[in-house]
């Protein structure tokens, strides 16, 4: 029965979007014949730095992504031509044909690139400790042209209401919240597997905050490492459902991931005094008052940021030493003494 | 206690001395268990990094039975450490304070020499003993140490508990309800509740596995293992290498009341039946059953 609905579900989406497309309701089209070249493997080429360009365009995965609707110079803008010069980077922002749904504008990221700018991902933040430019992400550090997650053969029961509020939540930072909107979103992601995984999450947010010079050169903890010798981090790390991750402390409910912000922000979630509405949302920490947002999460050793936590780790370990080892000596000591127990220092006095 | 368990018992020719009662027996397999549940539900948690952490997560049943275990064995070791507490009150009670106050020879004074000289309390002759020890390991005396039914080594790790389980016992309920935790205490509290909690469990474990388990069951005749947590009961040759004070004690005691020794060799010797008498109980059983068949009343 799962199985019906969810085939309805994604007929029913596809009539949705079909209206919407500018494309054809069927399988992606090639009418500008770019597949003509990309579809062979093999297509390369080392550029001027000396780095291997794969150019190759898997077909089947890409009729299965996000951008599955979008004609190849919706975004790659610059080639008008086959054979065509080496493309530009493509910009995420770029308008193209794809209707947003609910509306009849033209969809494109750039409200995406103005989150990004905003928060503290933009080297000219006034928050950002080292304007470092190559050590910020762009677009591509994170997504990849992800595949649809919903898969046929893949059907999971989301009985958490929590997935569908968080994927409403994404939908709605870009696509407008109409009543017609929310309807299909809503039919559609009931039978929708689970959204990104929370150690997708981490993996994608440790890609630079792993890096300990990285972390040097900006004056920051290494947020990964730190975050999962957490209980957090743990259990993302043995597949408790539901486990926070990055984005669930760090992004206000119903925001852009795209718009995390300085801890020292008023308008950051990890403001001091914003940082228990996080755990207040979760379903894990019942009735969190401002005491509990000051509870450290990226906590590390050290004398000058975290005195207390520095010394209480060094008293434990002054005590593991000076108890353990003393008792260490002594049973290595009666040991020897069991390996030779008729041996003596003391002299024999000799029988007269 | 002594009405319960003989202090000798003679078995296969051998004296076996009384040193821990069944009611002791117990605590510390409730506390062995726990322990031992506790380490391997906690263990890799704090040491995630490690394969064997998820494989043992995933042995156990993933994270959220794991952690269930971990906070039952807690809540248990944390029972057991305040009945222990009854325990030790009791025993002041029961084998001082109202005798003495029924026959009305109660003095205060006396109720702390009581308390001095319990197998368990730390005295003067620990001190001797660990002199006498270093002397002996250190080649300098030939002869060991005379100890107690409880020498120093036992007396460490008894009150080592004393110190443990409250840290372990605190941090953990910090750990467990950080919200009602933080709600009277700022937050780097619980920060530092954890790293005490996983540091002072990582001394535990070095002590318990290490010194304890060399002392308990490694040391001198014991290996591969000590009887001792099983039956309470240790052999004479054990006694007089170990407790040669205690084993003392107890041949006094027994000389004076020799009911406090059950020799069980004898016991099985004389319910040992004799042909004769083995084949009287077949013979009137074959009589019996010949009699029901004839229908003979």
């Amino acid at each position: 029965m799962m199985r019906i609905y969810a085939i309805i579900a994604v007929m029913v989406f596809s009539v949705f979007l079909s209206f919407n497309s500018y494309s054809a309701p069927t399988a992606v089209l090639d009418d500008e014949n770019c597949m003509m070249c990309h579809k062979y493997p093999g297509l390369t080429r080392v550029n001027d730095e000396g780095y291997l360009r794969l150019f190759f365009v898997e077909s089947e995965r890409y009729d299965h992504s996000v951008h599955t609707k979008v004609k190849c110079s919706g975004c790659h803008t610059d080639v008008t031509e086959i054979p065509h010069k080496e493309a530009k980077k493509v910009d995420c922002t770029t308008e193209c044909h794809i209707k947003n749904s609910g509306s009849e504008k033209p969809f494109s990221h750039k409200k995406i690139q103005d989150d990004l700018q905003a928060s503290i991902h933009n080297p000219e933040n006034e928050y950002v400790r080292a304007k470092i430019i190559e050590d910020f992400p762009t677009c591509t550090n994170c997504h990849n042209n992800p595949s649809y997650r919903f898969l046929e053969n893949d059907i999971d029961s989301v009985s958490d209401a929590r997935h569908k509020k968080r994927v409403l939540q994404k939908c709605n930072v870009c696509h407008d919240n109409t009543a017609e909107y929310t309807y299909f979103f809503n039919h559609v992601t009931h039978r929708i597997k689970d959204l990104a995984p929370s150690e997708d999450v981490v993996e994608t947010c440790s890609k630079c905050h792993s890096k300990d010079d990285m972390a040097k050169k900006h004056k920051l903890k290494n947020a990964a490492a730190t975050y999962l010798d957490t209980f957090h981090g743990k259990a993302v790390e043995f597949g408790l459902e539901n486990a926070p991750t990055c984005i669930d402390c760090h992004v206000k409910t119903g925001e852009s991931a795209h718009k995390i912000m300085s801890y020292k922000n008023p308008q950051s979630a990890t403001f001091e005094e914003n940082r228990y509405l996080a755990c207040k949302d979760s379903d894990c920490h019942a009735n969190p008052g401002k005491g509990f947002g000051t509870i450290r999460m990226h906590t590390v050793i050290d004398k000058n940021i975290y005195p207390v936590e520095f010394y209480t780790a060094l008293g434990f370990t002054i005590l593991t030493i000076g108890a353990f080892y003393p008792l260490l000596g002594l049973m290595i000591l009666e040991l020897i003494r069991e390996l030779f127990p008729n041996f003596s220092f003391r002299r024999k006095k000799k029988k007269d | 206690m002594m009405r319960k368990m003989p202090l000798i018992k003679v078995k296969n020719g051998e004296k076996h001395y009384l040193k821990i009662t069944h009611g002791q027996k117990r605590q510390h397999y409730i506390l062995m268990t726990t322990f031992l549940l506790l380490v391997l539900t906690g263990f890799p948690l704090k040491f995630h990094y490690y394969g064997w952490a998820g494989s043992t997560i995933e042995f156990l049943g993933g994270l959220t039975v794991t952690r269930i275990i971990h906070r039952i064995s807690g809540v248990i070791m944390v029972g057991l450490f305040f009945y222990h507490w009854y325990y030790l009150i009791k025993n002041v009670m029961n084998y001082y304070v109202t005798p003495a106050r029924k026959t009305g020879t109660y003095s205060f004074k006396e109720l702390m020499l009581f308390m001095y000289y319990s197998p368990m309390c730390p005295r003067k002759k620990d001190w001797d003993d660990i002199v006498d020890f270093v002397k002996f390991a250190l080649f300098i005396s030939d002869e060991r140490p005379k100890h107690e039914r409880f020498h120093w080594r036992e007396k460490f790790d008894y009150w080592a508990v004393f110190w443990g389980i409250p840290v372990l016992g605190i941090t953990g309920i910090f750990l467990w309800f950080p919200v009602w935790a933080s709600s009277f205490m700022p937050g780097w509290a619980v920060n530092i509740s954890y790293i005490a909690h996983s540091d002072e469990a990582m001394l535990a474990v070095s002590v318990i596995f290490i010194w304890h388990m060399y002392n308990a069951h490694v040391n001198y005749d014991k290996f591969p293992m000590s009887p001792l947590f099983i039956t309470g009961y240790l052999p004479e040759d054990l006694m007089k290498h170990e407790y040669y004070v205690e084993w003392a004690r107890i041949n006094n005691v027994v000389e004076k009341d020799p009911s406090l020794m059950v020799d069980i060799d004898k016991q099985e010797e004389n319910e040992k039946l004799s042909h004769e008498e083995k084949l009287k109980i077949v013979r009137d059983q074959m009589s019996f059953l010949r009699k029901n068949d004839r229908g003979e009343e």
